[in-house]
């Protein structure tokens, strides 16, 4: 019994400095990339005329590889964090934070998000449950290819657990890509923003709530992604 | 009324001090501002100086003494504590965040990622401040 404390101590400790490891880390290269970002922004400013356009047109790609990197650092230190800091409980209103949500994302004007159901009043971390409902609904919106793409968010209860629905009419995912783009880095689309961190993320926010995530999706015609959330546990947690 | 600011920058990253101070001078009010590598070194220099700065831009991150040292510093000193204490960071970590609410600063500037967001944010901020009053010595 001693002995099981003691592993268990020695297992958080190391977990914490693992975490504190990753924001050292995390914060050394976002500072690095800041002053990056700020050179090639004088040097653009400074001497455009001199250097020609074809190189200031490469100065610009190397500024969309430095967002991107930034966002990258930005999305692994989240998805580091889940499990090894703590959930911290309070009560959601998931149809204020969904509309919050949606007021954040950019959402082009040819995508309609359409809150179908009125969504529960849950207790949990409001950061991580605000994570998964972004990470689903940012992706539904950012792969959609069609004309007049069309995203919905539903509910339904199934005795202990909601299931919510996220819908989109985009492109699809093939079957055999349906357990591998929940593993960390997988991306399927070459969307600017995408790192590959957004649906493991989800997950195993999702699963430290007991919970559970899974897609149904038809190649050109759209995906569905469904996850649980179980009304007890929610509550508890 | 408008007024030019006593500033105290606390910033160990040479290119952080040169967007810091490229924003600086476009600005139309000229602010006067004083440079410290670190903590330690900012401490010298308020302990030293009879006027001491209407405001500090505190980094975090920083050698020997960092920002919350500093922090926490400053806030014990009776001459010191009420000097109002900006936070320039790239940490937006909530536990970075909580601590330096908790200890009192008088705001929390993540710096954003692309230099004119920064300058945007840094012009706003002493923009804000040149309409303070300040306790004088």
């Amino acid at each position: 019994m001693y002995q099981k404390k003691q592993l268990l101590q020695k297992l958080k400790n190391q977990n914490e400095q693992l975490n504190d490891y990753a924001h050292l880390v995390s914060h050394d290269l976002k500072s690095s990339l800041r002053s990056l970002s700020a050179l090639l922004t004088w040097v653009k400013e400074d001497c455009s005329e001199k250097i020609g356009e074809e190189s200031v047109g490469n100065l610009n790609l190397m500024e969309e590889k430095i967002e991107k990197m930034d966002k990258f650092l930005e999305d692994i230190i989240n998805y580091s964090e889940i499990g090894v800091t703590g959930l911290k409980t309070s009560t959601i209103d998931l149809n204020k934070k969904v509309d919050k949500i949606l007021d954040s994302i950019d959402i082009p004007k040819n995508i309609k998000v359409v809150v179908k159901d009125k969504l529960p009043v849950l207790k949990a971390d409001a950061r991580r449950l605000r994570q998964v409902f972004q990470n689903l609904i940012s992706n539904a919106v950012n792969f959609n290819d069609k004309e007049e793409g069309l995203v919905e968010v539903a509910v339904n209860e199934v005795e202990d657990f909601y299931v919510f629905s996220i819908k989109d009419n985009g492109s699809g995912i093939p079957l055999e890509y349906h357990e591998k783009i929940f593993e960390i880095f997988t991306t399927l689309g070459y969307h600017e923003k995408s790192t590959g961190i957004g649906l493991p993320m989800a997950k195993r926010i999702i699963e430290l709530y007991g919970g559970k995530i899974w897609l149904e999706s038809e190649v050109l015609k759209g995906t569905t992604f469904y996850f649980t959330l179980p009304k007890n546990k929610a509550n508890e947690a | 009324m408008k007024k030019s600011l006593n500033i105290l920058l606390v910033e160990d990253d040479m290119i952080e001090i040169m967007k810091f101070n490229r924003t600086i001078s476009k600005l139309a009010c000229p602010h006067n501002i004083v440079e410290a590598k670190n903590g330690e070194e900012a401490l010298n220099i308020l302990y030293k100086n009879e006027s001491l700065p209407d405001i500090i831009l505190l980094d975090l991150n920083m050698p020997k003494i960092n920002g919350l040292e500093f922090l926490t510093i400053i806030r014990k000193n009776n001459d010191l504590k009420y000097i109002p204490t900006i936070i320039l960071t790239s940490s937006n970590d909530h536990k970075d965040v909580s601590d330096c609410h908790q200890l009192g600063i008088a705001g929390y500037l993540v710096k954003p990622l692309k230099f004119t967001d920064y300058s945007e944010s840094i012009k706003r901020v002493l923009d804000y401040w040149c309409y303070n009053e300040f306790v004088t010595a």
